[in-house]
């Protein structure tokens, strides 16, 4: 069996809406990420994956198994959607036993596999504990659990880390990275941190098109030359404003201290070459490509 | 499997527990009176022995021509053409027709109907005495002059009743079935109470008897209360959030939602089968000299009150997956309340009405002429269930893949869209 997801000139409509706009794209094994903004595309493409949807035109194949065919790809795919719940009244365990159920698992599979999984993700102790009573954090790492629980060989993430604290973040990103070794990880999001520390290859959507792909590496690369800092009177920021995109400001007094991306020629400023990380070169990946940018605008 | 951990999820529900406590009550409230004590043998010089439908041209012609003259009179005729009340208006062509069966039986013609001016209708009147308290009275019609004519045979009499059922366009009161339960109720005399007595203490009468009015109870409540259980559990995912997580399993449709109808219906049943036990043991005791063979009746009961569950709760799956759980309550709330405004107490068990009735430990001969639709209603209403679960089925399936977004069909798929081109689409 393929281990790949092949996406082919797919087109999606809401109405007259255009979703998605000739999408192409081939994911391979390990975590791949979406990145983009909100609006962009990501979760209608996560929900076309995952046969909540429906495309108009195109061809999308996943592990070799054609989209159409809706029950053989959910056998292999497990889904974590951006918005889900559990029943509130229900025991953490009995969850994933019923959920268990739905994927067809024998009673002695799921007696196998949800002690496994509730342990991988943290969740053991909570195993008698009613949905209901779990934190954000705790309900996410349950709906990971769930996702895995069928051992699919393709696992669709939908915008997982929303919402979380710092450390449950970091504890969320850590426990996909460990999923991702024995399958294809498909990660959307619009937070860059995210994507930075996990995913090696990554797409960037906008507007239902995918405006770039290629890895992290690239990324970075691509931005390389653009990205400055400076430590600017407040007369000067404004015309940093308008000549390029500010990434971050630090006040220091009456001075800001600014890092921000600039295409024109810089020779003969005080502007500091810098290091690009993710965030600047999605930032001007986004501007290269036309998008309208508006960090730093007031 | 996955059907017990449906029911388990319906038997912790709040809705089946108000769902249980209310058929207990009623129960316990409408039939349980009536195993008090033993059906009483008649004793001579009573003052009431009862009601009972006779066949005597005597009594039900009159009384039926008086009804068709009032109403021709009135202009207006009422009939229940599919189980729902209809005032018919007749065209000219039919109020001819009618004046004539009036002329062939009382001699008035239609210029004599037509030309009557002092018209007033009869029947139950409500008023105050001359203390002022509340009273019923009855009115008689003030009608045009008329005798019944001696040369109307009584069988020329029923064929020109089924004529005027024809004109009036089915489902009136002079339509075969229920002619005699309109114009031929008399008060019984003891001779007559004693030998119904001994036709209930005959065979499985007794039970029959008394099961009859059990369902005709249960008959009522079953026909609205499943749906708000059946809609507060078809709306458990998506109030759960729990939808998408349901949508992408690789269970079919058909699988999934077989499950959930079934037990809802097996859960809700369970209630009226222990209802029906106790009413069985009640039964038993309150005649220990008796061999009871309860069989026949409970196979009877279980005919009458399992479909009305399954209807109500395919209806409300329907509605709940296709439009709102409001909606569903709402149909459901005024399929019932036609029903039981068009359904008589006994004797009109009609192929279409949702609540079969038959409010009488006795008229066991006007049951018994009515079985054939009485079985036929019940067919019906499996029948439908079916076909509005196959409905439910249809749709889930097609909001699975994402297919309806429609304004009905897909509302909440559509709020979710609109989220998507504000959100995170």
């Amino acid at each position: 069996m393929q281990n790949t997801i092949e996406i082919s000139h797919v087109n999606k409509f809401y109405g007259k809406k255009q979703a998605l706009k000739d999408i192409n794209l081939s994911i391979g094994q390990g975590m791949f990420g979406l990145l983009g903004r909100n609006g962009a595309g990501k979760t209608t493409l996560m929900k076309l994956l995952a046969t909540l949807h429906e495309k108009q035109s195109g061809e999308v194949s996943v592990c070799g198994i054609p989209i159409q065919k809706a029950k053989e790809i959910r056998s292999i795919t497990g889904y974590l959607p951006q918005d889900f719940s559990m029943y509130p009244s229900m025991k953490v365990e009995e969850c994933l036993d019923y959920l268990g159920v739905l994927s067809g698992m024998s009673r002695a599979e799921r007696k196998e596999r949800i002690p496994v999984l509730l342990k991988k993700v943290n969740l053991m102790g909570k195993k008698n504990s009613k949905v209901k009573s779990l934190s954000g954090g705790m309900k996410r790492r349950l709906g990971i659990a769930q996702a895995l629980l069928h051992d699919p060989k393709v696992l669709i993430v939908d915008e997982p880390t929303a919402g979380l604290d710092p450390e449950e973040r970091i504890r969320f990103r850590n426990l996909l990275c460990e999923v991702a070794k024995e399958r294809i990880v498909l990660l959307s999001t619009h937070i860059v941190g995210d994507i930075e520390a996990t995913c090696e290859q990554i797409a960037i959507m906008n507007e239902g098109e995918i405006l770039w792909r290629g890895t992290v590496t690239e990324l970075l690369e691509n931005a390389r030359g653009k990205v400055f800092m400076a430590t600017v009177a407040r007369d000067e920021l404004e015309k940093i404003k308008k000549k390029g995109i500010v990434t971050a400001m630090l006040q220091q007094g009456r001075n800001t201290e600014v890092r921000f991306i600039m295409e024109e020629d810089t020779n003969g400023t005080e502007y500091v070459p810098a290091e690009p990380n993710c965030e600047d070169a999605y930032m001007y990946c986004l501007h290269q490509h036309g998008c309208q940018v508006m960090g730093g605008e007031e | 499997m996955l059907f017990f951990k449906e029911c388990k999820k319906i038997l912790c529900s709040l809705t089946f527990v108000l769902y249980v406590v209310v058929v207990f009550v009623m129960y316990g409230s409408q039939f349980v009176p009536a195993l008090e004590s033993p059906v009483a043998v008649p004793q001579v010089g009573e003052d009431y022995y009862g009601t009972t439908e006779t066949d005597r041209p005597e009594v039900v012609m009159p009384a039926a021509v008086e009804s068709l003259v009032s109403e021709y009179l009135e202009g207006s005729y009422d009939a229940y053409p599919v189980g729902f009340y209809k005032q018919v208006k007749l065209k000219e062509k039919d109020t001819v027709k009618m004046a004539a069966i009036i002329e062939e039986l009382t001699g008035l013609s239609k210029e004599e109907l037509d030309g009557f001016e002092g018209y007033e209708m009869g029947g139950l009147f409500g008023g105050r005495d001359e203390n002022g308290n509340e009273i019923m009275y009855y009115k008689e019609p003030v009608l045009p002059g008329y005798e019944l004519s001696e040369t109307v045979s009584y069988e020329r009499f029923r064929e020109l009743m089924r004529q005027v059922d024809d004109i009036i366009g089915g489902g009136s009161k002079y339509k075969e079935e229920t002619l005699l339960s309109y114009f031929g109720t008399v008060e019984k005399t003891y001779e007559e109470a004693l030998e119904d007595y001994n036709e209930l203490m005959t065979g499985d009468n007794l039970p029959e008897s008394y099961l009859r009015l059990f369902s005709d109870y249960a008959g009522i409540d079953l026909a609205i209360i499943p749906v708000f259980v059946c809609v507060a559990l078809w709306q458990l995912d998506k109030r759960s959030r729990m939808e998408a997580l349901v949508y992408s399993r690789k269970i079919s449709s058909l699988k999934l939602l077989l499950a959930r109808y079934g037990a809802l219906v097996c859960c809700m049943a369970v209630p009226v089968l222990l209802t029906l036990l106790h009413a069985v043991i009640e039964i038993a005791w309150l005649y220990p000299a008796m061999e009871i063979s309860f069989s026949s009746a409970v196979g009877v009961t279980l005919l009458w009150l399992l479909p009305s569950i399954t209807v109500v709760t395919a209806l409300g799956a329907v509605l709940t997956e296709a439009v709102s759980p409001l909606l569903a309550i709402f149909a459901q709330g005024a399929w019932w309340f036609l029903a039981l405004e068009s359904s008589d107490l006994v004797g009109d068990i009609t192929r279409f009405c949702l609540i079969v009735r038959h409010n009488s430990m006795g008229r066991i001969a006007t049951f018994e002429t009515q079985w054939e639709n009485f079985v036929w209603n019940r067919c019906f209403y499996v029948g439908l269930s079916a076909v509005l679960f196959l409905l439910a089925v249809l749709v889930y399936e097609w909001k699975r893949r994402g297919r309806l977004t429609g304004l009905v069909f897909g509302k909440g798929q559509s709020r979710k869209e609109g989220d998507d081109e504000n959100g995170t689409l």
